[in-house]
């Protein structure tokens, strides 16, 4: 069951709609991607993103609570105890790690904290990275005010595109985490590619993203909540109904768990045992890959 | 017309999901050439000393030289298994492997052994004995595996063993008896292991000894089970002869 892809149609806000006829002569694989479930020229998805970020930076977290009731701290939460992460007593190289998409610094310096709350690792250094200069300032906002602003310069901020990472050289990371980011990239595969270059051999990559629930009842009432609630919602608390319409659309258009895990397997990661984990049904996803 | 037939076949009954082939290490017990397998079987070495704790794998990660970030692999499990819970399962699997490639060896004594309920009990004590170096930490990796959200990963693998154990004593039942001997041999070896634990004689004797007595017990119960099993069929079949007989007297 699913909701049918017409009344979605109507609903798509006038400016978007408005693109979305005006690419539709172009439907050349090569030049075109997803934005939500439109088809846009590949070079405007990224300007695209970026004005749906630009928009909701301010109030992303009161939005992210509001329409997962919370849960999405549960799922970060878990993501972090999960990779178990930082420099274990007795060693002697601390970890690097780089948090893409990691705008308002949540998973990163929940990293951070667990590090050094679990193995006393004050050493190992984080790097935030977004392509969204908005979002980042968010971040670095709440840095400022954090115990990490205390002249270590352990935690740096940049603008980066994730698909090449220009600022940052081959093999020089330890743990590369992305969490809520990759569905909104124009190429996830060239994202992925560019996670295993900038890597080091042993070094893990872990990601956390909506995924598709299997049980075919609780998708139906999951996609219910989804497109009815999550853009009404968007309008009400963030008075920006296109933002929230897009992220439904993008989860939506996010590959299921198995053919992501492909990709990641084709970006030349190792992925150990089943490969991902489901939380919540599947409405997120974990997913892991090594570079041996 | 040979080959025209045999091509013809996967046609006429669809897809065949299943295949052999495509599951080579179906039959392998532990996969040695993982990452995860390689970090692991390296962490046994550590639990004499240290038992069966995280720091184990930590220290084997150490030793192998890879960079505390792989760490992650094993933490972020699809199924949630804690390490420690991890080492021990993992030990377990090493083990029954270790049994396997002793029953495989032709110059084992287990081969000079006729008996099925013999083989059985000689193949518990072998396992048992491989606990020895590590009796002392043994405790608290059976409390893992005791642990509610554990309990069905530690029975399967339980299963396993006594499986293993029947299989090659020489079981052929098709019948009840296959799982009345697999539980048998399960809660023997339990029993065992746990006495094991508090055994203090030398090279653990009495340990043998339980295992042998509760061995011929069980093969004690078998001929109980089925005599009343025979006892129970000749009533049946007297007692519809007497339906019977009094039927035709009206």
């Amino acid at each position: 069951m699913r909701i049918s892809s017409s009344a979605l149609r109507s609903s798509i806000p006038k400016p978007f709609s408005a693109l979305r006829t005006s690419f539709r002569g172009l439907s050349t694989e090569e030049s075109t991607t997803h934005f939500g479930f439109q088809t846009v020229n590949k070079e405007d998805k990224e300007k695209l993103v970026g004005g749906v970020f630009s928009s909701v930076a301010s109030n992303y977290d009161i939005m992210n609570d509001a329409m997962s009731l919370g849960i999405h701290r549960l799922w970060k939460s878990h993501f972090i105890n999960r990779l178990d992460a930082g420099m274990r007593p007795g060693s002697n190289r601390p970890l690097d790690f780089l948090d893409v998409a990691g705008g308002t610094g949540d998973i990163a310096f929940g990293l951070l904290d667990h590090a050094e709350k679990k193995f006393q690792d004050t050493k190992s250094t984080m790097t935030i990275a977004d392509i969204n200069a908005d979002m980042l300032a968010e971040g670095e906002i709440r840095y400022k005010n954090s115990k990490w602003n205390d002249g270590s310069d352990r935690v740096n901020f940049l603008v980066q595109n994730g698909e090449t990472m220009d600022a940052i050289p081959d093999n020089s990371k330890d743990v590369y985490t992305i969490a809520y980011g990759i569905r909104n990239f124009t190429d996830i595969q060239a994202g992925l590619n560019t996670a295993y270059r900038v890597l080091k051999p042993g070094g893990i990559f872990a990601c956390l993203e909506f995924s598709q629930v299997d049980n075919s009842i609780i998708d139906y009432a999951y996609q219910a909540y989804s497109f009815s609630l999550l853009p009404l919602m968007g309008q009400l608390i963030a008075n920006d109904r296109e933002s929230y319409q897009y992220l439904v659309e993008s989860i939506r258009n996010f590959p299921k768990q198995e053919e992501f895990k492909g990709m990641i397997e084709k970006a030349g990661f190792y992925v150990p045992e089943k490969g991902y984990e489901n939380l919540t049904f599947g409405v997120s996803a974990i997913h892991i890959g090594v570079k041996l | 017309m040979f080959k025209q037939v045999r091509a013809y076949i996967p046609k006429a009954r669809g897809v065949r999901f299943y295949h052999s082939i495509d599951h080579p290490s179906s039959n392998l017990i532990v996969n040695p050439d993982s990452i995860e397998s390689t970090i692991l079987t390296n962490s046994l070495k550590h639990i004499p000393k240290y038992g069966f704790n995280s720091y184990c794998v930590t220290k084997s990660i150490q030793d192998l030289k890879y960079p505390d970030s792989i760490h992650s692999v094993l933490t972020s499990n699809a199924d949630g298994k804690s390490l420690e819970f991890q080492l021990m399962l993992h030990w377990l699997r090493i083990q029954r492997s270790k049994l396997h490639e002793h029953i495989m060896d032709p110059a084992s004594e287990f081969h000079s052994i006729e008996n099925e309920y013999e083989r059985v009990s000689y193949l518990i004590k072998q396992r048992l004995q491989y606990n020895e170096p590590i009796i002392k930490k043994l405790s608290y990796g059976l409390s893992q595996l005791s642990t509610p959200y554990n309990l069905s990963q530690s029975l399967e693998e339980l299963h396993n063993l006594s499986d293993d154990i029947v299989y090659y004593a020489g079981d052929e039942s098709n019948d009840f008896a296959w799982y009345t001997k697999r539980a048998g041999v399960s809660s023997i070896y339990v029993a065992s292991e746990l006495y094991m634990l508090s055994d203090t004689s030398e090279n653990f004797k009495n340990t043998k000894e339980f295992v042998d007595n509760r061995v011929r017990g069980f093969d004690g119960l078998g001929g109980v089970y089925n005599n009343i099993e025979q006892w129970g069929a000749f009533n049946a079949i007297g007692l519809v002869n007497l339906v019977k007989s009094q039927w035709m007297r009206g």
